[in-house]
This record gives C-alpha cells, structure tokens and sequence, in this order.
C-alpha cells in the first residue's frame, strides 16, 4: 500500500503510522504482472521503487486503474517518474463519466497547472495508452479484472474492482463508495462475494456518518456490514479521513476488535499475500 | 508583522517520517498585521492555515497567489473559510494573457475533479489580476507584485507594514541565462532583448527584496542540480540576492520532495558558515512564527 488518505494529502507527524498520501496500492500477480489500483501521490513513490528495476531501463509494463477523477486519486500521474522514461508501457482504465478520461487526464497537464511534459503524447517517454472504460471484464496477464460503478457522488461515475488471480487471491477494490438504497449495496455485494481482502471506504466514523450523509462516503458500519454479507475475508478499512490521526485509526480499529471479522486500516507500507 | 509558515515544500506534498520536521504541506504562508491577515499561495499546507483563520474568527481573508501550477493551488478546495458564512476572500495574483485566474481557479474545482463548486461555497470571493509593477494596498498592508522568471507566468510579492518588510519570491530562476517566457517575445527578438529582459526580471526580485527584514526564496536546487529548463533556484542564488538586495534574513523555501530533515540540517549549517554571518541564514519550516 503506498497512500491510503483521502482526499488531500495530509503529511504531518501526527499521520505518519497509517501514511498521508492519496491512493495508491500495488498489485502483483502470479505471474509478476504490475497491477496500479489509483493514481494518488502515493503513486510517486511507487515510481521510484519501480525505477531501481526494470522500468529504469524502460522495459517496464504495467497497469493502472483508475477509481475515478476526483484529485486525490490522480493527483500522482504528473509526478509518475517511470512514465518519463522511453520504452515503458501503461495502459491507464477508467471513465470520464460525461466527458472524456483521457481529456480530463489531460486537464490535469495542462501547461497553467503543470510544468512537466505531456508523456501521455506518444512521441515523449513511456508509450501510454489510455483506454476508457464503464462496467466491463477483462484480463490483464494471469488476473481477471471486473470493473462496476458505485454510487460515491452524482458528479463522477465511480468504478470498484474485483480482482482475481488464475492462480487462487482475490480482492476487491472500492474506495470511494456510499449506501444510500439496496442497488448500491447490491453492486459491492457483486465485486466483493467472497473475496480474500476487501479494501474499503471508511471516510466517517460511525458517529460521524449521520450528519454526512450524502456526501458520498462510508461509515466504518457500512464496510463491516458490507463485509460480513459479502462473506470476504478479510476487511481492509480504507480512504482515511484527512483529520484522522494515527491515534484515533487506532481507536477505530479497537472498536472493530468484537465484529468478528479480521479487520486492519490501511497503512502505508503494508504488504499482503493473498 | 508576523510571519507563519504552513507549508513550505516543492512540487508535491511529502508524507515521510524523514521529512516531517521541515514538513511535507506545499507552500502556503501567512503574514499578519494587526488588522489584516494576508495568506500566500494555497499549497496543502492552506488547509491548517483555514483551520487555524477559522479558530480565531478570521472573516477577511486576502490570498496572494504566487502562480497557479498545482503545488500552489491543491489545497484552497480545502480552505475551511470558504465555508464559513460572512467572510470574504480575495485572490490575487499577476495579470494572465490567456486565461484568468477566476477560470483557472474554478476549474480546479469544478466537477469531476472536486465534488463541491466554488459557485456553491459560503464565503464570498473576488478575483483581482494585478499588472507587473503594481503596488496595491490590503488593509495596512502596503503590496508590491513583479514577475518572475518560471514557466508560464508567476509572481513574486514584497509586503510592508509596521515599519518592516517581508518578500516572497517563488517560483523563480533567478540567475539562470533561460528566459523561462521567451515563447512569448516575438520571434525577432535578438539575443541582446532576451538577456535585457532577463536582467529586468532580476532587477525586479532585487526590487521586492530591497532592505527586507526576510527574503522567503525559492531554493529548489543544489547547484548541481540545477536544471535550467524548471525555473527554480538554488542556495546560492538566494544568498546572491539576499546580498544584492541588502536583505537582513535569507530563508531558505520550496524544499525538493527528496530532501529530508537531516539533509536540510546540513545544507543550512554549510551555508551559514560559507556566508560567515555576514548575512543570517534560515532554512524554513512547517509551524515556524517569526516577528519581523
């Protein structure tokens, strides 16, 4: 995991057990193939662990889905070094909703925001393809990837995975995701029945969630909940809330000691095998 | 005049155990009078600033905007006081040619990027473009704005009140030979009006810095870093203006992402002992308060 907040960065020293970088996680395969699940500024330091191997000498392959394009979940590309280097190859899925994904990747670029170079241009760094995508499955080597929407808020569309690999591992991926009728339970019940690991938005509080309402985030209940119906695993809570301190994540998961379920937050520079 | 640092990083925001002394938030500092609270750049480190304006009933709030490149401008979505009923925001920030800063700051927040307009916001804003050379008034707070030499259009800004002065210049190559805006003089421009406008710029920064209590400088680069294409400066070139301009303090600001606390201790101790105290060195930090 290499930024679990939501959001905003958040980097003060109070943070920096769980980590204060936007979301970012990698996912290996059976068969070594490199899985990106957001593009937050956790992304940048994946890039320079990435650049000590094959992606320094451009040889790299890798892929990257995309949640949705609120900020805190694409904020890392610009600052993405392995995608400067020539030879490398990424392909990035996700949806623009209304308007185009690749557009909006390249708002982002855009020279009065962004001094780096466009390496999404093919004549510049890593050749990149950027392809859109809605509720689709599909392969990407030894794993199978079912992309759905979620309901988060009604300005994005918003993707959750399910990821599976040939060889036995799964998890589910949604970050940014809010119950409000049965349809949105029922389209996470789909991507997360009896995964290994369930990575999941847990922005609020259970106290907190009751005057949020609406605003497009879980409760720490709704991902127990979503979990024990799911039959998952193991249940990863995710997307932290910028003013959660290190501390009270701990209280948090405290509270989670008698749900019956193994339950961690997500912290930054934590490794699972599934 | 009080000076607080909210954030002080380059480029992008730096969540590490190794840099959280200096701090990781991207830039955002504030200047106080007795009466007026003056906010530079919206880099992350805005948002303690907001929590902080908003604790102490902070209804006027002015926001000199440096440039708009992303480390400057992430944070303000998350601004607190645009939240809070009966209070007013004004943003500034150099001329543009092309596109205005109230369009370039909106879009930032508009959908699918941010899930809350700026339309929709309770605070009441205002956008102010001011021209290279502008001296302008916030409150008791005299305001000086000259451009800078960084892709695309930025700006560096000289404050004056109580009797001291403050300058914040970043982004800037100061002493580079790039003319970071050359694109825009025309095509027969000779070599001689692109060095001449280059010197302007600098006279420009030594202007801002003149006599300042503190000169807050892009060092961005060590000196073999220097990459004349990015438009920043480095250590010696903020030392070389501080001397130039009879600045009386130095801080060093718009830390690289990969330089940790340890290295930052170090860079300002070397420093320190080259220029022999004929001039005072500082390396500048998240929370840091300083009475000019």
């Amino acid at each position: 995991m290499w930024g679990t907040r939501g959001t905003i960065p958040t980097p003060e020293a109070e943070n920096g057990r769980y980590g204060g970088n936007t979301p970012c996680i990698e996912v290996r395969s059976s068969e070594d193939d490199l899985l990106i699940l957001d593009a937050g500024i956790g992304l940048h330091w994946l890039g320079d662990e990435l650049m000590m191997n094959s992606f320094g000498g451009g040889e790299g392959r890798g892929h990257i889905l995309v949640s949705h394009t609120h900020w805190g979940h694409i904020q890392g590309i610009p600052f993405f070094l392995p995608m400067l280097i020539s030879g490398n190859r990424f392909s990035i899925y996700g949806t623009g909703g209304a308007d185009s994904f690749k557009d909006l990747l390249l708002e982002q670029m855009a020279s009065y925001y962004c001094p780096v170079p466009n390496f999404f241009d093919d004549n510049i760094g890593a050749l990149t393809r950027i392809e859109e995508i809605d509720e689709r499955e599909f392969d990407i080597g030894s794993t199978r990837v079912t992309a759905r929407r979620v309901n988060h808020v009604p300005d994005v569309v918003t993707l959750g995975f399910r990821i599976e690999d040939a060889a036995g591992g799964s998890l589910a991926y949604i970050p940014d995701v809010e119950y409000l009728e049965q349809e949105h339970r029922d389209q996470t019940l789909e991507l997360a029945a009896g995964v290994d690991m369930l990575i999941h938005d847990a922005h609020q509080t259970t106290d907190e969630y009751p005057a949020r309402r609406g605003r497009g985030h879980s409760s720490v209940q709704d991902a127990i909940e979503i979990a024990r119906q799911a039959q998952a695993r193991h249940l990863v809570l995710f997307h932290h809330h910028p003013d959660r301190s290190d501390s009270a994540i701990d209280d948090l998961l405290r509270s989670c000691d008698s749900v019956g379920l193994r339950v961690d937050a997500a912290r930054e520079g934590a490794e699972y095998t599934l | 005049m009080k000076v607080s640092f909210w954030g002080v990083r380059g480029s992008f925001p730096v969540c590490s155990p190794e840099h959280t002394r200096y701090g990781g938030n991207t830039p955002c500092v504030e200047v106080a009078s007795n009466t007026e609270s003056v906010l530079i750049d919206a880099g992350t480190g805005i948002r303690l600033a907001g929590k902080s304006m908003v604790e102490r009933g902070q209804k006027r709030i002015a926001l000199l905007l440096s440039h708009t490149h992303w480390d400057h401008i992430q944070g303000l979505p998350h601004f607190e006081p645009l939240h809070c009923p009966d209070t007013k925001i004004s943003i500034h920030s150099i001329r543009r040619d092309n596109r205005s800063l109230h369009d370039i700051v909106f879009e930032q927040q508009r959908s699918p990027f941010f899930p809350i307009s700026l339309d929709d916001v309770q605070a009441e804003l205002t956008f102010i473009e001011h021209d290279d050379g502008e001296s302008f008034d916030i409150g008791d707070i005299r305001v000086l704005c000259k451009r800078l030499n960084h892709p695309g259009i930025a700006a560096g800004y000289r404050l004056e009140c109580d009797g001291s002065v403050f300058a914040y210049i970043c982004d800037t190559d100061l002493y580079g030979e790039k003319l970071q805006y050359a694109d825009e003089l025309s095509d027969t421009a000779t070599a001689e009006e692109r060095l001449a406008c280059l010197e302007e710029l600098r006279q420009g920064a030594r202007d801002l810095g003149h006599s300042a209590d503190l000169i807050v400088c892009d060092t961005f680069f060590l000196p073999d870093e220097f990459e004349p294409e990015w438009g920043h400066s480095t250590p010696d070139d903020a030392i070389r203006l501080a001397t130039e301009a009879q600045a009386k303090r130095v801080g060093l600001f718009h830390h690289r992402p990969g330089r940790k606390d340890d290295q930052l201790d170090a860079l300002v101790e070397r420093y320190r002992k080259r220029t022999n105290g004929s001039l005072e060195i500082l390396a500048c930090r998240e929370g840091l308060h300083l009475t000019l």
